[in-house]
């Protein structure tokens, strides 16, 4: 958690269990975002398939 | 395939996203980069059919587009990505890869969330709160290029111009930081 005390703003992350999951356990922690046909698309939505998750950017 | 820009532009990453035929997901909030350890892209997971990570971050490139500056050949890379799919090459060791990717820090969450905030705060008009907490991120996570690369064209800057070298510069300098293996 972090505190932005000018602004009043208080951002939360998540728990750190979900990345333990990850980095430690090797399954990979769902998620679920906004995706470009306007719906929202979850990593859990594509199960019993392999995946191959790409983090990319325009930056 | 699933792919994640860690970006809050659409029209931008649908720019880059045109004629796929795969899921390509909006991540404004960098979610990902605190889900799994990510500090850098592009970075590729991949996930077996029983959700186990068969090969956790992976530094892999579709093109040679930066080839110079990592040395990593995508023709390569695109060939174990398609021999993992075929069930020709098995899945990492869980002792090689728990040893793959180390954990963010405290500090590199914290700076995840002073970027949150800080993007925010650009989008709601605060320019100076923004700039505080830009700031407040990139000294918590110097050299994670989810923070400091993708705040420079919030910041009004190129990302592909002086400051992205001036960043490579250090980043080199600091051994190359990543959470993830540089190529397989």
């Amino acid at each position: 958690m972090v505190v932005d005390a000018e602004s009043g703003i208080v951002a939360i992350g998540a728990p750190r269990q979900r990345r333990r999951k990850a980095v430690h356990d090797l399954i990979a922690p769902d998620f679920v975002l906004p995706d470009l046909r306007g719906g929202v698309t979850a990593l859990s939505d594509h199960r019993h398939k392999k995946r191959l998750l790409i983090a990319f950017s325009t930056w | 395939m699933i792919a994640v820009a860690i970006d809050e532009d659409v029209e931008k990453v649908r720019g880059f996203a045109d004629n796929v035929t795969f899921p390509v997901l909006i991540d404004a909030d960098h979610l990902l980069t605190e889900l799994y350890a990510i500090s850098n892209v592009p970075t590729v997971v991949m996930i077996d059919v029983d959700d186990t990570i068969a090969y956790p971050n992976w530094s892999a490139f579709g093109t040679d587009t930066f080839k110079e500056f990592t040395g990593i050949d995508s023709d390569t890379q695109k060939d174990r990505v398609r021999s993992w799919v075929r069930g020709e090459m098995a899945p990492m060791t869980e002792v090689d890869a728990r040893a793959a990717v180390g954990d963010l820090s405290a500090d590199e969450e914290a700076a995840r969330l002073h970027f949150r905030i800080a993007a925010h705060l650009r989008l709601a008009g605060d320019a100076s709160g923004a700039e505080r907490n830009f700031n407040r991120a990139a000294e918590l996570a110097p050299h994670d290029w989810t923070i400091r690369r993708a705040m420079i064209p919030l910041r009004g800057g190129d990302p592909f111009g002086e400051e992205f070298l001036e960043l490579y510069a250090e980043f080199d300098a600091a051994g190359r930081p990543y959470h993830g293996v540089t190529g397989y």
